[in-house]
């Protein structure tokens, strides 16, 4: 399935040529577009997503990612990139509670600074553990862990000192 | 040993093992609280007359000797008797097949349910007299036929000699589940419990039950009202209100010495490792203040002792409870965790000060229960060192096994 969007290049860029068809992914849906640069608005807009509760992620080779976040935000388009929609916030639970956060995936350190918790210092220890992650599910983190998240994970945060 | 034996004063002390005796009956009362009787003749399956050896469970024993026989059951050790050469005895009934392990190196090969005519309406004998009389006579009647001169009345007397007892009352539970031979497992080890808390109070009510040879208590506190609520059991308004206040370690000692006769108590706060600590086999550390215990484990690490550190951690947060419970095990070969153990508190503890009896139970048996994998009572397809259980998940999870 792909989606036609006429936009008026701009005159004298480099690339390919304004007015040239180009296509794109977003979420593997192809995108087909006659400018080499959209904001990001421009480019949610296209792909069905809310600039207000959607970001953009692109992810290269070697695994790393960028995140588009600002909606004016120019991004260069080149042909064939792929990109992903991510929510703008992710509502977890942590003691409880609701809490929100843009990170993703969040680390030990993290989670302990959301669960507002006093924080560590030396000698003392929280034990961190989740269900309804990404990936792996159902695990524990500990200093220098991390986990993909995603609406709905749960998280408890503790000490363990009382007997 | 070479005290007067326990076995003898029971026998002499119940009529009816007393009168199978001066029958000329070779019995004997097995420490495993059994009533054995040696030397049974009867027909085997060739037609040959030789003899085996009958079991009986005793449930109820104590100084007024033993109780009735619990069921109308028999366990016996030789091969099936026969009437004649290739007619078995059926009407001796078989439960059970298989091999019965029912002490150390003592296995039965049957386990026999055979109701006479004397059985009473409760479906037991009337008492062990009438119970082995009618066992013995079912098998020994056909014996006779083969060789009139065979008997079971040697008028051999051969009591056991054991260790006294380290319960004061004799565990006819673990008799019952035939589970002897693994709960001597637990037997002979000495093993501290420091903090008699919540958690800690609920292990001594585990290991009270097990028959160690020693159980050391340490802990400097009173007992007071706000403990009550974390004991296990309910403490009296006199106990709870006392003046001066007792100390935590007797005031458990009181309670559980009604069962197990060897708890020592140390009403001191341990800073450092002590020797009665330093001589223990086995060492839980249930310890409210993190920072108390890092001169313990540092000593208990160079001692190359293992232990058990348990720790919870109860967050309130709207409206309700949730949290954490940790086990740790820690042996010479696992030194650091996953599941670290704290050596210092949370600053602004207010909100984190939170357990309840349940979860200290909780905590205390999922302790014991490692404990007894250690040592081989329980089975372990892996062995863990860091254990946690997380309220609001129901989960347990584990860390650091052994190789394989």
């Amino acid at each position: 399935m792909s989606t036609e969007a006429t936009h008026e290049g701009h005159p004298g860029e480099d690339g390919p040529g304004d007015g040239d068809e180009l296509a794109f992914f977003v979420n593997d849906e192809r995108i087909v577009v006659y400018a080499s640069k959209l904001t990001l608005h421009e480019i949610l807009d296209d792909a069905g997503f809310d600039v207000a509760t959607h970001v953009l992620v692109k992810r290269a080779m070697d695994g790393s990612e960028t995140v588009y976040s600002n909606p004016d935000e120019e991004l260069r388009l080149e042909a064939y990139a792929r990109f992903h929609t991510r929510p703008r916030v992710y509502h977890i639970t942590i003691n409880g509670r609701a809490r929100t956060t843009e990170l993703n995936p969040l680390s030990y350190d993290d989670v302990v600074k959301l669960s507002e918790l006093p924080p560590l210092t030396d000698g003392m220890e929280y034990l961190v553990t989740f269900s309804d992650a990404v990936k792996p599910t159902d695990d524990d983190l500990i200093e220098g862990e991390s986990v993909e998240i995603k609406d709905g994970t749960y998280f408890v945060v503790t000490p363990s000192n009382r007997s | 040993m070479g005290h007067t034996s326990l076995s003898r004063r029971v026998i002499d002390r119940s009529p009816d093992l007393a009168q199978l005796r001066e029958d000329g009956y070779e019995i004997q009362v097995h420490p495993a609280n059994y009533v054995v009787v040696r030397n049974v003749p009867y027909v085997n399956a060739e037609g040959a007359v030789v003899y085996g050896e009958l079991f009986v469970p005793i449930s109820e024993i104590g100084d007024n000797g033993i109780g009735r026989p619990p069921n109308h059951q028999a366990y016996f050790r030789g091969t099936f008797p026969h009437k004649r050469a290739g007619v078995p005895l059926s009407v001796i009934g078989v439960n059970q097949p298989g091999a019965h392990n029912l002490a150390d190196g003592i296995q039965a090969q049957f386990y026999f349910s055979y109701k006479s005519d004397k059985i009473r309406t409760d479906g037991r004998y009337a008492d062990f007299h009438a119970h082995v009389t009618e066992y013995v006579e079912i098998m020994w009647r056909y014996a006779r036929r083969v060789d009139n001169t065979a008997t079971p009345l040697t008028g051999r007397v051969n009591d056991y000699d054991e260790e006294p007892s380290v319960f004061a009352y004799r565990d006819t539970a673990s008799t019952r589940a035939e589970i002897v031979p693994i709960t001597a497992k637990l037997e002979g080890h000495t093993v501290a419990i420091v903090g008699l808390g919540g958690t800690g109070s609920y292990i001594l009510d585990f290991l009270a039950k097990v028959p160690l040879k020693e159980i050391r208590l340490f802990d400097g506190d009173r007992f007071s009202q706000h403990n009550a609520f974390r004991a296990p059991g309910a403490a009296t308004k006199s106990d709870v209100f006392a003046q001066p206040p007792i100390a935590k370690v007797e005031y458990l000692k009181r309670i559980y010495s009604e069962l197990h006769l060897n708890i020592s108590t140390y009403p001191q706060y341990v800073t450092e490792i002590v020797p009665d600590l330093a001589s223990a086999d086995f060492i839980f550390l249930c310890i409210d203040e993190p920072a108390a215990k890092k001169p313990i484990i540092a000593g208990l690490i160079q001692l190359e002792k293992p232990f058990i550190d348990v720790g919870m951690g109860i967050i309130a947060d709207e409206g309700a409870l949730g949290g954490s419970l940790r086990t740790t095990i820690s042996a010479p070969r696992h030194r650091t965790h996953r599941y670290a153990i704290p050596t210092a508190d949370v600053k602004d503890d207010y909100k984190t000060n939170i357990q309840i009896v349940e979860l200290n139970a909780l905590n205390a048996a999922l302790a014991v229960v490692r404990w007894k994998k250690h040592l081989g009572f329980y089975r372990y397809h892996k062995l863990e060192f860091s254990s946690k259980y997380t309220i609001d998940l129901d989960r347990v999870d584990n860390a650091d096994y052994d190789e394989t």
